[in-house]
C-alpha cells in the first residue's frame, strides 16, 4: 500500500484580486521507504506538494491520503495528532527552538504527544539519534552556538525521535556548504537504508535527485516526469 | 507542564529588555497602589479613630428626619447659616435608661450642634461651629481633648472652651488675643430669630489625636447653645391639641366665609377666645429652653462588639417602640468631612484602574509583538504537533510569570517602602492633606489585606493581558514554520 498518495490535488491561493494556481491538479503515490525527490524550479508548486503531504496545508480540490486516510474531512486537532504520529519535519532553516538545547530540541516533539513522558527507552533513542547524527559533544548547546550543519543535524534528529514513517525535507541543503550538504544527505541516505524512513524532499539540487530512487519532476503546478530510478550513494559512502 | 516552563521562562530571560521594561511597568504599577492603598487604609482608620474616638462614636442615635443630619448639622448647606433645624431626640429619658442597659455599651453621651458668630469688644469672628455638652459625662465617654490653659468647663456652668488652633487662627485672621476669662459674645441664628448670649472662655485645650478637620469646633455649655438654637420646650415636643382648641382650629376657615356676622356669632357660642388667648402660662411654658433637649446621643461600644449589628438591632427596637430615632455608623454621623477620605480614595483607585489599564495595553501590545516575531516559533511547535492548547499555555506561562515576579517584586518594594514609611512617619504639612488623612504625620501600616488585594491585582494584570495575545497566538498556522524561510 503506498504511505502517500494524491489524487487529482489542487491548490491555489488567492493572491488580492487574482487567483494563484500553483499546483495544477497532480496525482502520484509514494511507497514506504523510498528515497524521493520532488524537483523542479522556484514557483513550480514543489514546496506546496511537500506542504500539502506535510498536513500544514490543505488542498482546494481533489484528495490526499496519508497511510491510505483522506485527511480532508479530519478536524485541526487530528490532523496535528496524524502530523505528530506519522511525519518528521527538516526544515530549509532548520527551526529550532532557539531557548532550548540539542537535546531538549531533539527531545520536544516527545513532549507533544498524548503520551508524552520521557521514558527510558525513548532516553536511550534520543542518545541514539545524537550519536547517529554525531552530536554527543553539543548536546547542552543551544541553536546560536551551533554551525548551519549541527543544526541541521538536531533537525533530523528532532524528525527523527518520534520515529515517524514519513520525512519531510524542505530543500534541506540550501543553506548549507556543498561538504555540510553532502554529509547530511549522506546522514539521511543511512537512516533511509538502516529505519526504512520514507524520506521525501523538495529540491533544486541535482546531488538529492541523483541520490533519489524516486523522482518527480514539476513545471508550473504539473508533473512533467514521475519515474522510479536506480538507487545511488554518494562517494564515500 | 515542565518543558512549557522551561520554554515560558527562558524567553522571558531572553528578551531581557523587553522583559525588564514591562516588568518595570507592572512593578511601578503594583507599588503605587499598594503603597497608595495602604497609605489610605492608614488614613481611613486614623479618620475612624479621630472621629469614633472623639466625637461620633461608634454609634450614633439622632432623630429622624426626611432631610440629611449629622453629628455637625445640617448636610444641606443651601439652608443658610444655621441650616435646617435639627431634629431633636425624642423620648431622650425612656432611651437612655434603655441604652444604659444595652449590652456591649462602654460609654455614651449626649450632645448638641449648632453655629455661633463670636464676637469680642465689638470685634466679629467668624462662624463658630459649637458642640453643646454636659462636659462630665461627655469628657468621660471621649478623651478627646487636654486642657493647656484655664480650665474644664463644669456641670452647668455656662462657659466656652476653645482649640488653641482656633485661638491662634482669630488672632491671625481677626487681630484678637483671646485669653482665658474673657466674656465672648455669641450669635445665634434659628427660625425664631437672632439670638445673643455672652460667655466666659474658661479653657483653652488641644485635641489628643490631631482631627484637623474639627479644630474650628468649640466646646460649650448646652444650655446656652439650646438658648442660641431656641431649642425651647415648644419645639421639642409635639403639644397635644385638645377637642376645643381643635373645633377652633377647624372653624378659623369661618372667618373667610360668605357669612361673617352669623359665623363669628356662632363662633362666639362657640369658643371662649379670651379664655385662650388671656391666659399666656402655656405660651411662657414652651418658650422656656428645654433643657433635657438633644440632637444626638453617641455610644462607645466595648472592644469586639460589632457597631453595623449593634445599628441594625438599635434601629429594629426604635421601630418597635415607635420611637422617631434612627442609630447610624460613626461615618454618617460625621457626615461629609469623614467623606473626602473616601472620595480621595475613589479618585486614587480611579487613578490606579486608569494606570491599571495602560499597564495593561503596553503588556498586551508587546506580547502581540512578541506573538508575531515568533510566528515561526509557534508555526514550528505546531507543525512538530503541538495542539493548541499547548501554545496557549505557553502564552499563559510567559505571561503569568511576567506579571507574577514583577507584581511580586512591586509587593515587596511596596512592603518595605510602607515599613520604612511607619518607622519614620510622612509628615504633612499641607492642611488639606491633613483633612485627606487625618493626621499630622502619616504612619501607614503593613496590612494582610492590601498584600492579598496586590496578589490578586497582579494576577489580574497577567489574565487580562495574555487573551488577546494568545489569541494571535492560536492563529498562527503551522504553515508559518515554512513561510518564516
Amino acid at each position: 500500500m503506498s504511505i502517500v498518495e494524491l489524487k487529482n490535488a489542487k491548490k491555489h491561493y488567492a493572491l488580492g484580486k487574482t487567483t494563484v494556481e500553483a499546483v495544477k491538479g497532480v496525482s502520484f503515490e509514494i511507497e514506504q521507504g523510498d528515497f524521493i525527490s520532488i524537483a523542479g524550479p522556484s514557483g513550480s508548486g514543489k514546496s506546496t506538494i511537500l506542504n500539502l503531504i506535510g498536513l500544514i496545508d490543505t488542498a482546494t480540490n481533489g484528495d490526499v491520503l496519508i497511510n491510505g486516510q483522506n485527511v480532508a474531512t479530519l478536524k485541526d486537532r487530528e490532523i496535528t495528532l496524524l502530523r505528530h504520529e506519522t511525519i518528521g519535519f527538516i526544515f530549509q532553516s532548520f527551526n529550532l527552538i532557539p531557548v532550548l538545547t540539542t537535546r531538549e530540541n531533539i527531545e520536544f516533539p516527545l513532549l507533544l504527544g498524548k503520551n508524552n513522558k520521557l521514558t527510558k527507552e525513548r532516553k536511550e533513542y534520543v542518545d541514539f539519534l545524537i550519536e547517529e547524527v554525531g552530536l554527543a559533544d553539543r548536546i547542552r548547546n543551544r541553536p546560536n552556538e551551533l554551525s548551519g550543519g549541527q543544526r541541521q543535524r538536531v533537525a533530523i534528529a528532532r524528525a527523527l525521535v518520534t520515529k515517524p514513517v514519513i520525512v519531510l525535507a524542505d530543500e534541506p541543503t540550501a543553506n548549507l556548504d556543498s561538504q555540510t550538504g553532502d554529509d547530511i544527505l549522506k546522514l539521511m541516505k543511512k537512516i533511509n537504508k538502516d529505519l526504512k524512513t520514507t524520506f521525501i524532499f523538495s529540491t533544486h539540487d541535482a546531488k538529492i535527485v541523483e541520490l533519489a530512487d524516486h523522482i518527480i519532476r514539476l513545471k508550473d503546478g504539473l508533473i512533467t516526469e514521475n519515474y522510479r530510478a536506480v538507487s545511488k550513494t554518494l562517494p564515500g559512502s | 507542564m515542565g518543558t512549557i516552563f522551561k520554554i515560558a521562562l527562558r524567553n522571558l530571560v531572553q528578551h531581557k529588555v523587553k522583559t525588564l521594561i514591562v516588568g518595570a511597568l507592572i512593578t511601578l504599577g503594583i507599588l503605587l497602589t499598594f503603597v497608595g492603598n495602604s497609605l489610605f487604609e492608614s488614613a481611613a482608620k486614623g479618620v475612624k479613630r479621630g472621629y469614633s474616638e472623639n466625637f461620633t462614636g461608634d454609634v450614633m442615635i439622632m432623630g429622624q428626619s426626611e432631610k440629611a443630619f449629622s453629628l455637625f448639622g445640617s448636610q444641606d448647606f443651601s439652608a443658610g447659616p444655621g441650616g435646617e433645624p435639627i431634629p431633636v431626640i425624642q423620648h431622650y429619658p425612656e432611651l437612655v435608661e434603655f441604652i444604659k442597659s444595652y449590652p456591649g455599651v462602654m460609654g455614651f453621651s449626649a450632645q448638641v450642634s449648632g453655629f455661633g458668630i463670636l464676637n469680642f469688644d465689638e470685634a466679629g469672628m467668624g462662624f463658630n461651629l459649637l458642640f453643646g455638652v454636659d462636659p462630665e459625662t461627655y469628657f468621660k465617654t471621649f478623651h478627646s481633648i487636654k486642657i493647656v490653659e484655664g480650665r474644664m468647663l463644669a456641670n452647668g456652668e455656662p462657659g466656652i472652651m476653645m482649640s488653641r488652633k482656633r485661638i491662634e487662627d482669630i488672632k491671625k485672621q481677626n487681630k484678637v488675643s483671646l485669653k482665658v476669662g474673657q466674656e465672648i459674645s455669641l450669635e445665634g441664628f434659628s427660625k425664631s430669630g437672632l439670638k445673643i448670649r455672652t460667655v466666659p472662655l474658661v479653657g483653652i485645650y488641644e485635641y489628643i489625636v490631631p482631627t484637623q478637620a474639627l479644630e474650628i469646633v468649640s466646646f460649650i455649655d448646652v444650655q446656652t447653645l439650646r438658648a442660641l438654637n431656641a431649642m425651647t420646650v415648644g419645639t421639642a415636643k409635639e403639644t397635644p391639641i385638645d377637642d376645643a382648641t381643635k373645633k377652633l382650629l377647624d372653624s378659623a376657615d369661618d372667618f373667610f366665609s360668605d357669612g361673617p356676622v352669623a359665623a363669628a356669632g356662632a363662633a362666639k357660642d362657640k369658643v371662649d377666645l379670651n379664655a385662650i388667648l388671656g391666659d399666656k402660662t402655656k405660651r411662657a411654658e414652651l418658650a422656656t429652653v428645654d433643657s433635657g433637649s438633644w440632637h444626638n446621643l453617641m455610644i462607645r461600644l466595648n472592644d469586639g462588639v460589632s457597631p453595623s449589628q449593634t445599628i441594625s438591632e438599635l434601629n429594629k427596637v426604635f421601630s418597635e417602640k415607635n420611637w422617631p430615632l434612627k442609630a447610624v455608623g460613626w461615618k454618617e454621623a460625621a457626615g461629609t468631612s469623614a467623606a473626602l477620605t473616601d472620595v480621595a480614595q475613589i479618585i486614587f483607585n480611579i487613578v490606579v484602574i486608569i494606570l491599571a489599564i495602560v499597564a495593561v495595553i503596553i503588556i498586551i501590545n508587546t506580547l502581540v509583538i512578541s506573538v508575531m516575531e515568533r510566528t515561526a516559533e509557534i508555526g514550528t511547535m505546531r507543525a512538530l504537533g503541538a495542539q493548541k492548547p499547548f501554545v496557549r499555555q505557553l502564552f499563559v506561562w510567559e505571561t503569568m510569570l511576567l506579571a507574577g515576579f514583577f507584581g511580586l517584586v512591586g509587593i515587596v518594594i511596596g512592603s518595605l517602602s510602607v515599613v520604612a514609611l511607619n518607622l519614620i512617619g510622612l509628615p504633612l504639612d499641607n492642611e488639606f492633606l491633613q483633612v485627606l488623612f487625618g493626621s499630622k504625620n502619616l504612619k501607614p501600616e503593613l496590612s494582610l489585606v492590601q498584600v492579598v488585594l496586590s496578589i490578586g491585582f497582579t494576577l489580574f494584570i497577567g489574565v487580562v493581558s495574555w487573551i488577546y495575545p494568545v489569541s494571535i497566538a492560536l492563529k498562527v498556522s503551522p504553515l508559518k514554520a515554512i513561510a518564516s524561510e
